[in-house]
């Protein structure tokens, strides 16, 4: 009788268990939704506990020395648990209420911002600046040399320029001697806000390109079905089907392109200089865009990349674009919205400096951390 | 009595929750993956476009990679799993035999994540420069080897699975090789027979479980995910060549899956594509359940 | 010598050949996981955060280390409960019709691929929840190692000698007692085995868990409701970063990774072989 006993008590504990497991998470999300330990909070305004975050790759490494250098500062009180899943991922989860912010390339699509407007409004803002390079692997022309415009680009991935000795393309570089090669397309093969960047550019300089590709985390690329195109999954497997692959080009996050030496072309701007991204062009590309860019609480996505994408000024470079950080302006747990403002206002103005900056990456003008500034103050 | 009826409740509350996941997990996949199979029919299957920006979603480039990288590896690993057996139950000598099963055991409860690991920075360049680059220079006319390879490709993935399934399909025909009466061989050296022989025809008296071993790896080759997905490239491409980089079924649904919220139709085809796998699994493992109790009726 | 000897020669030779090649690749796997990754494994390695990519600390994995240690006792509990109860029934009800198809279903749940499982876990867990949670990997990886649970109990019990049955369940006591205290000493060995197979499984397994905790950097566990972080998905995520750093990292956790393995698997093997007599 004895085991039989033990038998029902053992039974009861793991149903009760398991059903406690379930309500607790069911029934937190009405009252608050996390158990962080607030201390003092009426006399000092210290809070502790941890925020959860996931989205763009391109922004991990940079949230990470972020994360790491925060929790110094704080003394271990507040931990940023930021995962890198991609761009798309991380608005899909945010979206679904899964993390508390989300890290993105491109901002939140309309109907998904207009989605958050209905409850309770969003906040989005650029926390860092990131450019995208157009690389190439052709042995016998050296990095910075090859000269491209974004529509000789844009018709390589539409598989109209087949050739590197095509005329478009020597009409560019006439002092280099181009190979009767075929041109392998490489692109990314997962979700990415680098992809979308990347086409945007290509949709904004070729009528063509917007008609027949159009641009997205994904799309589907011309290339691909003449059996020319690549796919690498992330930065990285972009970069190493360029090296393995002689005679191809492909766009990648231009810190991983130096990381890893690849060999960069030079894209022609709206006012026909021949560019790099370097701090003169991105500071002239950053002026230029100042001007657009609207505020934290409002719609983004008809604006960038779409509109950001090329922008003027003789110095300016085409691919300069900004990484994201999307918040709620409405969060149900205070020390949540207290450990939020704290961490991104921290991201904002000492982030910025250059010893928090991870190398290959651009702080942002003040102007445009201004902009986070403002819409941080919405939060509640 | 009270406790037995306790006991006998408590073994059905158990055994009722084991059915009710099992049946849960299959009721989501069908629920799940139905819009894209009522919206696309059989196109999802055999379409090859997977565009998400226009919502058009084809299964075949992924479909096809599973097939090809399960076969290949079945078929590395076919000899290579009978010859591992028949070693360790009869070749060498009887004390090292628990040994060599113990390394065969370990072999097949590695986890995934290591043979990816290791398959990713050690197997794949040892693969494609002393096998693939040479295979592609040599023999690159045969349409098999004609892609100019990568590293990371749908070869080096089904070797990699292959790797991984041979201890798992020995440890099947192992066990029935030693389990094979005493005096089939007794009789077999007695009139005569070498031992090569005399193996081969145990062989012979348990076919039916070798092909249950070899049905059951196959199995476990096309639903592994994470070691795949970190070696076979990762591009939706209808393969030309075993040395194409490709995409496998359950590595699409790890790599896209993140992402799928984001658009209408990517949750349901991604869901269709794991339906499509579990059907294709639940045939194999089947045939493969057939044949070993094909084994236990004739033991 | 003559053709058939010949012949022998050749096939032997070649069986042995082949078997040599098949147990190549687990030396080498072991070799070059530790020669690469023992050097960044010490202490601090097993109980620090992660490092940036770039600057900072050496770093390491404490919190998926941690958060697989706790996953796979949940999931031991959970699965290992569910587990054991169902091989039971399997072994002692095994002509009923419920226990035929029960069996059947956990044979090809056996082989079900784990992502799907994954899948499972994040829509009945994740999304209710609206938050990635602990719980939700500790369930999926439950379900991954209830069929191997369940099939290896039945075995261990089935493989009791029907006499020591009888006799147990003639014995006057009643039946929980029978089977759980006298018949559970004899198939020990068998259950036991089932228990670490369990172990393993839940200690190596990546997939189920990609969709379900979402892995953390700054904290070791903070709740079940809570992300946490495994050593598999760090390695995985590691792995296909592009810094040298995280490769380092990722190396260094399949040491620890392949040490838990081996542990398991050296303690199933002497737990055999001391009740083997």
């Amino acid at each position: 009788m004895k085991t039989g006993k033990i038998l029902i008590l053992a039974t009861v504990v793991i149903i009760v268990v398991i059903g406690l497991l379930l309500f607790s998470g069911l029934l937190a999300p009405a009252t608050t939704s996390v158990t962080e330990t607030k201390t003092e909070i009426k006399t000092t305004s210290v809070y502790i506990g941890t925020i959860n975050g996931a989205g763009a790759s391109f922004l991990n490494p940079q949230m990470q020395a972020w994360a790491s250098k925060f929790y110094e500062l704080t003394k271990g009180r507040i931990s940023v648990n930021y995962q890198s899943i991609g761009s798309g991922a991380g608005q899909s989860n945010f979206r679904e209420g899964l993390i508390d912010f989300a890290g993105s390339d491109p901002p939140l699509k309309k109907d998904i911002y207009n989605e958050f407007q209905a409850k309770g409004g969003i906040i989005q803002f650029p926390v860092i600046v990131g450019t995208v390079v157009v690389v190439h692997n052709i042995p016998n022309v050296e990095s910075e040399k090859l000269k491209l415009t974004g529509e000789v680009v844009a018709r390589m991935y539409l598989g109209e320029i087949m050739y590197w000795d095509d005329p478009r393309i020597k009409e560019l570089n006439p002092e280099l001697n181009l190979p009767h090669e075929k041109i392998i397309a490489v692109h990314r093969s997962d979700g990415s806000g680098t992809t979308r960047v990347f086409t945007a550019y290509l949709s904004k300089v070729l009528e063509d390109w917007k008609e027949k590709v159009g641009s997205d985390f994904t799309v589907q690329w011309p290339v691909d079905q003449l059996g020319n195109g690549v796919g690498g999954k992330g930065n990285e497997g972009v970069a190493a089907a360029i090296k393995q692959n002689q005679y191809s080009i492909g766009y990648v996050e231009t810190a991983y392109a130096y990381q890893v030496g690849l060999k960069i072309a030079l894209i022609k701007n709206r006012d026909e200089q021949y560019v790099l991204p370097t701090d003169k062009s991105i500071r002239s590309a950053l002026t230029a865009l100042t001007k657009i860019l609207p505020k934290a609480h409002e719609d983004w996505s008809s604006i960038f990349p779409d509109e950001t994408v090329d922008p003027p000024g003789l110095d300016s470079y085409p691919l300069t674009s900004f990484s994201f950080i999307i918040l709620k302006q409405e969060y149900k747990d205070p020390v949540k919205v207290a450990i939020l403002k704290e961490f991104f206002e921290w991201v904002l103005t000492e982030g910025q400096k250059k010893e928090n900056i991870v190398p290959g990456y651009d702080p942002l003008p003040p102007e445009v951390a201004e902009i986070g500034l403002e819409g941080l103050k919405l939060l509640r | 009595m009270r406790s037995e009826k306790i006991f006998q409740i408590l073994l059905f509350f158990f055994i009722f929750t084991t059915l009710t996941i099992v049946v849960g997990i299959v009721v989501s996949l069908v629920t799940t993956s139905s819009p894209i199979f009522i919206k696309y029919g059989l196109d999802f299957v055999f379409s090859s476009v997977w565009n998400p920006v226009k919502e058009s979603y084809g299964i075949l480039p992924a479909l096809l990679g599973t097939l090809i990288t399960s076969t290949i590896a079945i078929s590395i690993a076919t000899p290579l799993a009978i010859s591992l057996a028949v070693f360790s139950s009869e070749i060498i000598p009887q004390r090292f035999r628990s040994l060599m099963n113990s390394i065969s055991d370990l072999m097949a409860s590695l986890p995934s994540v290591i043979y990816g690991l290791w398959g990713l920075y050690v197997l794949a360049p040892i693969l494609h420069n002393y096998l693939m680059l040479p295979l592609h220079n040599y023999l690159g006319f045969i349409p098999l080897f004609s892609t100019k390879p990568t590293p990371t490709n749908l070869f080096t993935a089904g070797v990699l699975l292959a790797i991984m399934i041979v201890p798992f399909a020995s440890s099947i025909i192992r066990e029935a090789y030693t389990a094979v009466p005493y005096n089939l061989k007794e009789a077999a050296y007695s009139i005569g027979m070498t031992k090569w022989e005399t193996v081969r025809t145990m062989l012979g008296y348990i076919k039916s479980a070798i092909f249950a071993g070899l049905f059951l790896a196959l199995g476990r080759a096309m639903g592994e995910t994470m070691a795949v997905a970190m070696v076979v490239g990762n591009i939706l491409n209808i393969p030309k060549s075993l040395f194409d980089m490709g995409y496998t079924i359950s590595s699409l649904i790890a790599n896209q899956f993140p992402n799928a919220e984001a658009y209408e139709y990517m949750v349901p085809a991604l869901y269709g594509g794991a339906t499509i796998l579990f059907l294709i699994g639940l045939v194999i493992n089947l045939v493969g359940l057939y044949f070993i109790k094909k084994v236990m009726i004739k033991g | 010598m003559n053709k058939r000897k010949l012949k022998e020669k050749i096939m032997l030779g070649t069986i042995s050949l082949l078997a040599t090649i098949s147990a190549i690749p687990i030396f080498m796997i072991i070799i070059n996981i530790y020669s690469e990754g023992l050097r960044y494994v010490s202490l601090s390695f097993l109980i620090d955060f992660p490092p940036p990519p770039i600057g900072g600390k050496a770093g390491g994995i404490g919190p998926a280390l941690a958060g697989s240690l706790i996953l796979m006792s949940l999931a031991l509990m959970i699965g290992g409960c569910i587990g054991f109860f169902t091989g039971l029934y399997l072994s002692e009800f095994s002509h009923t019709k419920l226990a035929q198809y029960t069996q059947l279903f956990l044979q090809i749940m056996v082989e079900f691929p784990t992502i799907i499982i994954g899948l499972f876990a994040y829509s009945i867990l994740v999304v209710p929840l609206k938050r990635f949670n602990a719980f939700a990997g500790a369930f999926a990886l439950s379900v991954v190692i209830i069929p191997y649970i369940a099939l290896n109990v039945r075995e261990a019990y089935k493989s009791i000698p029907y006499s020591l049955k009888e006799a147990a369940l003639s014995l006057g006591i009643s039946h929980p007692k029978a089977y759980l205290r006298v018949l559970l000493s004899a198939a020990r060995r068998g259950v036991l085995t089932a228990l670490l197979i369990g172990m393993a499984k839940a200690a190596g397994e990546t997939a189920p868990l990609l969709f379900t905790i979402l892995g953390t950097s700054f904290s070791y566990f903070e709740g079940l409701d809570k992300p946490i972080n495994a050593i598999p998905l760090l390695i995985y995520n590691f792995a296909l970063s592009p810094y040298e750093r995280w490769h380092q990292v990722a190396w260094g956790a399949s040491a620890i990774l392949l040490s838990i393995i081996l542990a398991i698997f050296v303690i199933s093997r002497i737990v055999v072989k001391e009740v083997k007599i």
